[in-house]
């Protein structure tokens, strides 16, 4: 299977992960330093889940700005960071979660320790948790809750955020006796959150990405509309139910090219028989690419 | 399958990383559960300390009857002045007066023992401040930087109002900070409070460095409705203060001041209106107070 001509992004997305992981936090002697990187790269968001305060991060966590803007005294909305979330999400979707997002390829990572994979198809009401932890934890909250002085808290990255605890307050409390002492019981219990997702990586797959994740569930609501799309040839398909049992996302390809969960990792591509799964970049022409509609 | 040994690679260095992560993390609990340990001095330096504390061990276990003898004759009223003295010292004195227990040889060989102790005792004493001001230095300098600067009413200020106070609390805030800006009631009170001794609380809003009116009136608005009536400056971003301010990356941070510029203590991160953090700054304010006095 190997052996066929496999779409470069798909064949590639292990290195694709690594370079996206490494650009994102590119600041990597300040790790050792213990400091941030407080450029004007911050004023941006990047594309996937990365704290703003990993030492390395070249940039803002989207999710970490939106709560800040929302939360301010000053803005009711977000408007400059939804936008950069929609372009996003307009032009890949969820091909972030697979390709681009640190966090994602650190769930990855993580299951490929051998021990028993289980099966999240059964826990497929808990996909839709991370709506719920967007309009709650990411929107409303951070509106709503306020102060007398109309501050709010970020409570998605201050009570949730794994990602947080892993590049924000491990590495900077290791090199930094002043955070050190701060931390207190709020980062015992995000630590506890982390240690779940990671023993939870290794038996699921990308549990976070799957039922947790806001970001995710934000590029989810635009993968249908994306202009990055999976198509199904319906002449070369088979129908042998190859790439349903291949998809670790638990998406039936052929039924629902662009279904909400669909990473487009690719992983039914390499299983395909008859090569009958393509990437599709762009507007128009659906004409030939047209599948089953359920 | 080339692409599978590759991930299996990475997956092992990744895999060795957070185990290489695991065992720094478990070191620094550690250190940050005994007690009052400054955090953040070099493990090789506590390791000479035990090391010098296990000598003098081994120096009274070898005379142990003798000392045992010391020990049982010493006055039970132990009170501050003579813990606070070189245990060298201590025990001189203690067999000094327990002289007429011992024949000449015991007695010499007790003095002798004190004193390979007395040396030791300096030896550790002379350890400690050179801690102190390793993690000093590592908290960006151990003086604030010379500048010139005004209050938010725009009257000048500069390095001189340290001289004009026992101490100085510098609070740096900025009012998108949700936890800075709930402290500023508190920090006032402090302000009040410090009064009487001397000290003063300032705050440094890095969002009015420049002058930037935008943030001055932001942070007024703030300030007053906070009921908050401490001096509040600004200087260049540019200028050696303006580094030190933005170099912060946690906010709030509370630094204390003695009267020449130079840090006391830790800075605090976190606000003052959570008690352990107040206690953390009362230290900082307590120690740069003994400073000022023993001038």
């Amino acid at each position: 299977m190997d052996k066929k001509k496999l779409n470069p992004l798909a064949r590639f997305r292990g290195f694709i992960q690594a370079g996206a992981t490494l650009l994102t936090n590119i600041h990597l002697p300040n790790f050792a330093k213990g400091t941030l990187y407080q450029g004007s790269g911050k004023y941006v968001c990047v594309p996937g889940l990365n704290c703003y305060s990993c030492p390395g991060a070249a940039g803002a966590c989207p999710v970490g700005a939106f709560q800040a803007v929302v939360g301010s005294s000053k803005f009711r909305f977000s408007y400059y960071i939804t936008g950069i979330l929609i372009l996003f999400g307009v032009l890949l979707g969820r091909f972030i979660c697979g390709f681009l997002c640190p966090f994602g390829w650190f769930q990855e990572l993580l299951h490929k320790i051998p021990s028993p994979k289980l099966s999240t198809k059964k826990l497929k009401p808990l996909r839709y948790l991370k709506y719920a932890v967007l309009l709650v934890m990411v929107v409303l909250l951070p509106l709503l809750a306020v102060n007398e002085l109309g501050m709010g808290d970020p409570f998605f990255c201050k009570y949730l955020c794994p990602q947080g605890v892993l590049e924000g307050a491990i590495p900077l409390s290791l090199t930094n006796a002043g955070i050190r002492a701060a931390l207190g019981k709020l980062f015992t219990w995000k630590a506890c959150i982390l240690l779940a997702v990671i023993v939870g990586s290794v038996v699921f797959y990308r549990p976070f990405c799957k039922w947790l994740c806001p970001l995710g569930a934000f590029y989810a609501l635009l993968n249908k509309v994306s202009l990055f799309q999976m198509r199904v040839d319906t002449h070369k398909c088979v129908s042998c139910g190859a790439c349903a049992k291949a998809c670790k996302m638990d998406v039936d390809i052929t039924k629902t090219p662009n279904h909400a969960e669909c990473i487009r990792c690719g992983m039914c591509m390499k299983a395909c028989p008859t090569d009958a799964i393509q990437y599709k970049f762009g507007l128009g022409d659906k004409s030939n690419t047209e599948t089953t509609k359920e | 399958m080339k692409f599978n040994r590759v991930t299996a690679l990475s997956l092992s260095l990744v895999l060795a990383f957070s185990l290489a992560a695991c065992g720094q993390g478990a070191s620094s609990a550690s250190s940050a559960s005994s007690a009052s340990s400054s955090a953040s001095s070099a493990a090789a330096e506590t390791k000479t300390e035990e090391q010098l504390l296990a000598e003098e061990n081994e120096i009274l276990s070898a005379n142990d009857a003798l000392w045992e003898k010391v020990f049982s004759s010493m006055d039970k009223n132990v009170t501050e002045t003579t813990l606070s003295t070189n245990y060298g010292d201590f025990l001189l004195s203690a067999v000094e007066k327990a002289k007429d227990q011992f024949s000449d040889e015991e007695y010499k060989t007790l003095t002798a023992d004190a004193e390979k102790i007395r040396d030791i005792e300096n030896q550790i004493a002379a350890l400690a401040p050179a801690e102190d001001s390793a993690s000093g230095a590592a908290a960006q300098g151990t003086a604030f930087p010379q500048f010139e600067g005004s209050d938010l009413e725009g009257n000048p200020v500069d390095n001189s109002l340290f001289a004009g106070n026992a101490f100085t609390v510098v609070n740096f805030w900025f009012n998108g900070c949700k936890p800075c800006v709930e402290e500023l009631d508190d920090l006032n009170a402090l302000n009040e409070k410090v009064k009487a001794q001397g000290g003063e609380v300032i705050g440094i809003n890095t969002e009015t460095l420049d002058g930037n009116q935008q943030g001055i009136e932001t942070a007024k608005k703030l300030l007053a409705a906070t009921g908050a009536s401490y001096r509040n400056i600004y200087f260049a971003s540019g200028s050696d203060a303006g580094k030190f301010a933005l170099n912060i990356m946690a906010f709030p941070t509370t630094y204390v001041f003695d009267r020449d510029g130079n840090v006391v203590g830790q800075p605090l991160l976190g606000g003052i209106d959570k008690e352990e953090n107040l206690a953390a700054l009362q230290k900082n304010i307590d120690a740069a107070l003994a400073k000022d006095n023993a001038k």
